[in-house]
């Protein structure tokens, strides 16, 4: 299929991806009693518990340590969150693959977006508590909202990558689960950049996640726009990781289908 | 203006198999070379057996696969009732998941609200619509995906084979619906195993087969062409049970014979319990390389009279009877008579007759000898109780003690020297099994069996107390003489006398082949004499279970000498490992020497192995080796210049004879193809 054709195939159907992220949101909260609150009460009792055990235990010295490793917490709890989820998204939803005529991907995309919304949910109500902290942030939100553009971007790509490798590959998810838990230590949420010696320093340039999380701790904790490199990191990252996932999307697309 | 347009698609499937552990891809092609057209506001069905590529061509159509190969065009909006519920959320309610989902169903936005409106209407559930999904039966499930589906006001509409799962009512909806649908002028495909409601809906049908169209045209002529290739065979009558069981029996005092038609086994009780176990009692026909068991056949049993009963196993490839005829003579004695007709000529290779009993019995005992059923050695899960003699008209099993069960006997009536019996254990999966075989042998050279009606077994099975197995019946043996000197062939088995005193042994002279471990002797092999004169005899034997058979010139050379040949022909492909000349001499042989000088004396040790290694003396390269004992005369076993690839033996044999032998062997390294040799050129002198 042309590319322009299939762009103009999602712009038709986007109502019903909007629909089928909607339905994906109520369903993971549906019959908990909290219900989208969790967005925001799993990162604040991360952080926090981090927080005691680095300053009561370990007595590290930082100021606001819990809001630091929150401003990177809550971009994290998203960015493992849905890779998650949507590594098993075509098998999940194979059923309703089989029944509508809508783009494909948009099995993958609407839980990314579901869990975009309540990543953005999440920040409504802490966003308040960084203004509060330093005041000068609440200049930097037309910046965070690129900044969670393209993060939505990197996310969307990585995640329709592993939710492909995963129909080929049953075992890519409990792969990712194992990652995960790896990752989160070599992405710089709950100590600074600067605390790492140099040659260990290196190695968390490697990792594209870094960057953006060194821009959203800029943005909420220090009050500062990201610097120059990591700015364009993001960017060409975003750009990068979406275009990479889709043309792997497209590549095994009709193998795909028989393997659900 | 087509709806639907396939263009020779092709669509293939990867599929892992999984046997054993070991994992396997195998490509299997669901549609192969479609081309199909299907018109708007048609209605078209799609007949088939399972996995003829019905689904695979919806899915083709609903877009959620793409073609392999070829083109798929669709027109126009496609709605699926593929699979119902799809996208379903347990948790919510019919009215919830309807909301939810109607937009991926593909409902247009502008209407959605009137339209969940008379989705909710025509679904029909009342009250249950504001229930959790989770609680629904499968009707009302199918109800409101079929509602969902309906109300997308689709172009196409394509239904696998669903409907059959609502009650009454509601497949009367559904097929309104339909036929409303239809009115409107949408296009519908309909794949359903429902051949009333193909005809009744559809204007065109298409039968696949294997992932080809077979068949295009109108429902009623498809469905008919379907049916036949479905091959279903007319519903069995049902009988009363008992009734049904009575005619399957036969009984005599206390042996009772079951023909299980059912399962296909034919079994064998003494009194109430079942005395045969496995296969129970059944024949294995081998003909143009396949082996026919009576699984392969359609069986039909007909009680005759109270007591004569008969089956009759059709094969159906290539086409030959057997008919078994049981009938029950005396008490607790059934005889069985079996025969089989071909109509066209039939190259038989081997006929097997066997009874498979149940792990009940102890002992055995034939004619000849008798013993238990402890044995170590086999291969392949079968144990061979080993016998000297194997020409032997019938076997008693005796019960294991304090069983209370009565003795087996079973006989073949045949003419001994055409049948082979022999006895195995049979261990398969944690239960053993006693297998009684009764082998006919089969002429290699007259192989092709003329259309007709022949007999081929014969014999009776009977239960009673301290049975006696039946004696040998002897054939005709043949004699040559000259001056004192007599030699008789008896059956592949040369005897030797001089002047009344017979000089061998056992068996005498004798020719044996080892192929695939196992030793089998012209003693067990069908012989027929093709010449006799009065100093010379030519005889033909023919081995069973070996595509083997020899040819034996014996002729009288004097007062003091019997000039022997021994040619192998072989039939078809076969490692005859070891091929021996022997003659067996009574153990009052002390002594032996050799042309080439060496000597020693007889051991009086006699193994209790298969395999007599252990007491073999000397084996090498000699014109002649002698034996000699006490008041008999040197017994000289002589082989031709021409044959020195022959290997001199001389031996004790085992415990069974205790006796000496002296032989030729040869040695093959490898598969000989089909041909025949001279194996023995020489003779046996007497010396004074």
């Amino acid at each position: 299929m042309a590319f322009s054709a299939r762009i103009k195939k999602i712009y038709a159907y986007r109502a019903v991806l909007w629909e089928m992220s909607l339905k994906q949101l109520k369903g993971k909260y549906s019959g908990s009693m909290l219900g989208l609150w969790w967005a925001v009460i799993i990162p604040v009792i991360l952080a926090f518990s981090i927080n005691f055990i680095f300053t009561q235990v370990f007595k590290a010295q930082a100021e606001n340590y819990a809001f630091f490793i929150l401003a990177g917490m809550v971009p994290w709890a998203f960015f493992s969150g849905t890779l998650m989820g949507s590594a098993e998204a075509f098998f999940a939803q194979s059923s309703i693959l089989k029944q509508g005529t809508f783009p494909r991907e948009f099995v993958v995309i609407s839980a990314v977006l579901a869990d975009f919304i309540s990543f953005c949910t999440g920040f409504l109500f802490l966003y308040p508590v960084f203004i509060f902290l330093e005041p000068a942030v609440i200049h930097l939100l037309p910046a965070f909202f690129c900044l969670a553009l393209l993060y939505l971007m990197f996310v969307a790509g990585l995640s329709l990558l592993c939710s492909v490798a995963n129909v080929f590959f049953r075992d890519t998810a409990h792969f990712l689960s194992i990652a995960l838990m790896f990752w989160f230590w070599i992405t710089p949420i709950f100590y600074s950049l600067e605390t790492l010696g140099l040659p260990w320093r290196r190695l968390f340039f490697y990792n594209p996640l870094t960057y953006f999380i060194l821009a959203f701790q800029s943005l909420l904790f220090k009050a500062s726009l990201p610097s120059a490199a990591v700015s364009l990191t993001c960017l060409a990252t975003g750009v990068f990781f979406l275009a990479a996932g889709y043309f792997v999307f497209l590549k095994f697309e009709p193998k795909l289908m028989k393997r659900i | 203006m087509n709806a639907v347009e396939f263009r020779q698609v092709w669509e293939k499937y990867r599929i892992k198999f999984i046997i054993d552990r070991k994992v396997s891809w195998e490509e299997i092609w669901a549609l192969a070379d479609v081309s199909l057209e299907v018109g708007r506001g048609e209605i078209l069905g799609i007949v088939g057996q399972n996995g003829a590529g019905k689904t695979t061509f919806l899915r083709l159509v609903a877009g959620m696969l793409l073609p392999d190969k070829g083109d798929v065009k669709v027109s126009g909006r496609v709605s699926s009732l593929m699979e119902l519920g799809a996208g379903f959320n347990p948790e919510f309610t019919g009215r919830e998941n309807v909301v939810l989902n109607a937009r991926t169903y593909g409902i247009d936005g502008k209407v959605l609200d009137e339209q969940v409106a008379k989705i909710i209407e025509f679904a029909g559930l009342g009250k249950f619509i504001d229930a959790p999904v989770k609680y629904y039966s499968q009707g009302m499930y199918m109800r409101l995906g079929f509602s969902l589906a309906v109300f997308v006001d689709p172009d196409v509409l394509l239904i696998d084979d669903i409907l059959s799962v609502g009650d009454e009512e509601a497949q009367h909806k559904c097929i309104e619906k339909i036929l409303e649908l239809k009115g409107q002028g949408k296009t519908m495909i309909i794949v359903s195993h429902d051949m009333h409601m193909i005809e009744r809906l559809c204007d065109r049908a298409v039968l696949l087969e294997h992932g080809r169209v077979v068949a295009c045209g109108l429902p009623a002529d498809v469905i008919s062409c379907y049916l036949g290739t479905a091959s279903v065979e007319p519903e069995p009558v049902q009988e009363d049970g008992a009734e049904r069981i009575s005619r399957h029996t036969l009984e005599a005092g206390a042996l009772r014979l079951f023909i299980d038609d059912k399962d296909k086994v034919i079994r064998f009780y003494d009194k109430d319990k079942e005395i045969t176990g496995g296969k129970g009692f059944y024949s294995v026909i081998g003909a143009l390389e396949k082996s026919f068991e009576p699984k392969d056949a359609r069986w039909e049993v007909q009680k005759l009279s109270e007591k004569e009963l008969a089956l009759s196993m059709e094969f159906p490839d290539p086409l030959f009877r057997q008919a078994l005829y049981f009938s029950s003579s005396g008490d607790g004695a059934i005889d069985i008579k079996m025969e089989m007709k071909t109509d066209a000529p039939l190259a038989l290779v081997y006929q097997d007759v066997r009874l498979e009993l149940a792990d009940l019995y102890q002992t055995w005992a034939t004619a000849f000898e008798e013993g238990s059923f402890d044995v170590w050695q086999g291969f392949d899960h079968v144990y061979p109780i080993r016998w000297k003699n194997n020409k032997i008209p019938g076997v008693v099993l005796k019960a294991k003690d304090g069983g209370g069960r009565l003795d087996v006997s079973f006989v073949s009536f045949a003419d001994t020297g055409s049948r082979i019996m022999s006895l195995n254990k049979r261990k398969e999966s944690g239960s053993d099994y006693i297998s009684l075989n009764s082998s006919g042998i089969v002429s290699k050279t007259r192989e092709l069996l003329e259309p007709g009606n022949r007999l081929f077994f014969e014999g009776r099975l009977s239960l009673g107390r301290d049975l006696q197995p039946q004696h040998y019946t002897g054939e005709e043996a043949v004699d040559l003489k000259a001056g004192s000197l007599r030699f008789v062939f008896d059956s592949g088995r040369g005897m030797i006398f001089m002047a009344g005193k017979e000089l061998t042994s056992g068996m005498s002279l004798y020719t044996s082949v080892r192929a695939g471990n196992i030793w089998l002797d012209s003693c067990q092999a069908l012989w027929e004499i093709e010449l006799k004169k009065d100093k010379k005899i030519v005889a033909v034997g023919h081995w069973p279970h070996l595509p083997l058979s020899q040819k034996w010139s014996i002729e009288m050379g004097g007062e003091n000498s019997i000039l022997l040949g021994v040619e192998t022909r072989i039939h078809g492909e076969v490692h005859l490992e070891i091929e021996q000349v022997s003659l067996m001499l009574p153990s009052v042989f002390k002594a032996w020497s050799t042309s080439e000088g060496q000597r020693g004396s007889f051991a009086e040790e006699f193994t209790t192995d298969y395999d007599i290694l252990p007491y073999r003396f000397w084996y090498g390269d000699a014109e002649h080796i002698e034996a000699s004992g006490d008041g008999f005369p040197k017994m000289i076993l002589k082989r031709g210049p021409a044959h020195r690839f022959l290997r001199g033996v001389v031996e004790n044999t085992d415990s069974l004879y205790k006796a000496r032998l002296v032989q030729y062997q040869k040695t093959n390294p490898r598969k000989e193809p089909p041909g025949a040799y001279s194996l023995f050129q020489g003779a046996i002198e007497i010396g004074a």
